[in-house]
């Protein structure tokens, strides 16, 4: 390779990298949080963690009379039946960026008391639009894959040499630009084909959200009669069992074509969504093949994975989201190193990328815990719950970003703020929950990953504190 | 199936160590694996997983499969970089 060549890939490498990375941290870590929503929507909603609630017929006419309800004040709003990590029936309606609603006893229909959080599904749709407009979301993570693209192909043009030779080379020993470098090349190589998958597939569900590919609907129209009762739902769910055999996450919801019991995309691999109207019309024959962006919802989104796979994709986020930010940092050393060690104070441009890796990769997951601990405690009377959720998640994540630029390049204290909070978690779960309740596992679950979060934000500062002595 | 996976890309891990240029500290076991053997365990650790899928034929593995293999990977390495090692001096030449 000429140094002319070697050059080129490393600007590119590192100009489109950087931006694009920024996107991606964010979307590895809440890829990582979306593929646990069930469980962080228990963690904040405890007494939804029901042992035992099998679906009845008497839960079953009690949703149906509050779906009625319902779909008067909202026309999108849908009844989802159980699923194994969330076993309650939840009538949903989504304002554009939230899912909100009643949760209800599968077995007796009644009403469980819940405040209206924004729930796991936060972090769903963090994940697929960054909480912004669903076309501007599109668009981010469009371009987050163009840059991911870039970014890997010119990574490992450059390090082809020695891709075979080094391709499991890590040196804890050495000093920490090698080791970070080390980390960088070790992930980034192991784990291309398995982003190449999920990055390709996101960048269809984008490009076909903004309207670039694939058969598109007609937006739907407010229906033309409100419901003021609906047909009775157990037979077509009685219809639909006989049918699909698992009618686990299955919905119903009402489309131009009437209201439709559309199979869930926790019970199979191929999201064709088949449906039951209530006319008893079927969407098509079982053997219909899968299509495109029924396989690419499937191979994204994986919600039909559960045990060991569910997990392996969370790790998958969680190393992606370590190699997007170990290049956030290799590019700001870079860049300090550029600027002159001795220069005091350093550049604006320097306390900028400070400010915008620090409040990425300590800020969000800061702002993720401080959002499991604000759901636990009392909100605000003048606001609704899932406001005051949201507008205290992006508080403490901007605030993250702002009180980083204004420390500069000097030592940050978000380490600490990550500390206390991973270590908060789990007081304030015990005492906010009865400690023996059906969802205890998974509450202590989250509890343990946000002590891991904690022990590495420890670990960072001990790191720290090493190489000033 | 996880328990093969699992077997399997931390055996293609450690054979694909022993078979690292020697710029760092190994473990003396992983110098210890003949090379044709850790040569012949890179194959056989991806080809018997695959032979599995095939004639499982199941989705949920097929990505179990692709899904486990950095995380497995990862683990190992850093396993083996943080875990105990001889230092250089006293380890075994490669492959003996």
């Amino acid at each position: 390779m000429t140094p002319f060549l070697r050059s080129w890939l490393a600007f590119f490498h590192k100009w489109i990298g950087y931006p694009a990375g920024l996107v991606l941290f964010i979307l590895f870590f809440s890829g990582t949080l979306a593929s646990f929503s069930a469980g962080l929507q228990q963690w904040m909603e405890p007494q939804t963690a029901l042992n035992n609630a099998p679906l009845t017929e008497k839960g079953i006419e009690q949703a149906e009379k509050l779906f009625a309800q319902s779909l008067q004040d909202y026309p999108n709003s849908f009844l989802r039946l159980p699923t194994r990590d969330d076993p309650v029936i939840r009538i949903w309606h989504f304002d554009g960026h939230n899912f909100l609603g009643p949760a209800l006893n599968p077995t007796t229909g009644a009403v469980i008391p819940t405040r209206n959080h924004v729930g796991g599904l936060f972090f769903v749709t963090l994940h697929s639009d960054i909480r912004l407009p669903a076309f501007y979301g599109a668009l981010i993570g469009l371009f987050a894959f163009i840059g991911l693209v870039i970014a890997s192909i010119t990574g490992l043009w450059m390090h082809w040499k020695l891709f075979f030779s080094d391709l499991l080379l890590f040196r804890p020993q050495a000093p920490d630009k090698r080791k970070l470098l080390d980390l960088h090349l070790l992930i980034g190589c192991v784990i291309f084909p398995v982003l190449m998958v999920i990055g390709f597939s996101g960048a269809c569900l984008d490009l076909h959200q903004l309207g670039l590919i694939g058969h598109h609907h007609s937006k739907k129209e407010a229906p033309a009669l409100t419901y003021q009762s609906l047909p009775p739902l157990s037979p077509i769910i009685a219809k639909g069992q006989e049918e699909w055999h698992n009618l686990e996450g299955s919905f119903f919801l009402d489309t131009p074509e009437g209201l439709h019991f559309i199979r869930g995309d926790e019970s199979q691999f191929c999201s064709s969504r088949p449906f039951i109207s209530t006319e008893g019309k079927h969407s098509s024959s079982p053997s219909q093949p899968c299509t495109f962006h029924a396989l690419l919802h499937g191979v994204h989104k994986i919600r039909w994975a559960h045990g060991a796979l569910r997990w392996c994709i969370a790790l998958i986020g969680l190393i992606g989201a370590t190699l997007t930010g170990s290049g956030l940092i290799f590019f700001y050393k870079a860049e300090l190193h550029k600027q002159g060690k001795n220069q005091s104070p350093p550049g604006l441009s320097c306390r900028f990328y400070k400010a915008l890796n620090d409040g990425t990769i300590m800020g969000l997951p800061f702002a993720t815990l401080g959002l499991l601990g604000i759901s636990r405690l009392p909100a605000p009377p003048f606001m609704e719950v899932y406001q005051w959720e949201n507008l205290a998640f992006f508080s403490l994540w901007g605030g993250c970003y702002l009180l980083s630029f204004i420390a500069g390049t000097a030592r940050s204290f978000l380490p600490y703020l990550l500390m206390i909070a991973g270590f908060g978690l789990l007081p304030l779960d015990i005492f906010t929950r009865p400690f023996f309740s059906p969802g205890s596992v998974t509450c202590l679950i989250i509890d343990g990953c946000a002590i891991l979060a904690g022990l590495a934000a420890f670990s960072s500062l001990n790191l720290r504190k090493g190489r000033n002595a | 199936m996880i328990w093969l996976f699992l077997i399997c890309w931390s055996l293609w891990a450690i054979t694909r160590l022993s078979l690292t240029a020697p710029k760092e500290r190994t473990p003396s076991l992983l110098a210890r694996i003949p090379r044709p053997l850790a040569l012949w365990g890179q194959g056989l650790t991806l080809f018997i997983p695959f032979l599995a899928l095939i004639l499982d034929g199941s989705i949920h593995d097929l990505f179990l499969w692709l899904y486990s293999g950095p995380v497995i990977i990862v683990t190992v390495v850093l396993v083996r970089a943080y875990g105990p090692a001889l230092p250089m001096s006293q380890q075994p030449p490669r492959g003996s």
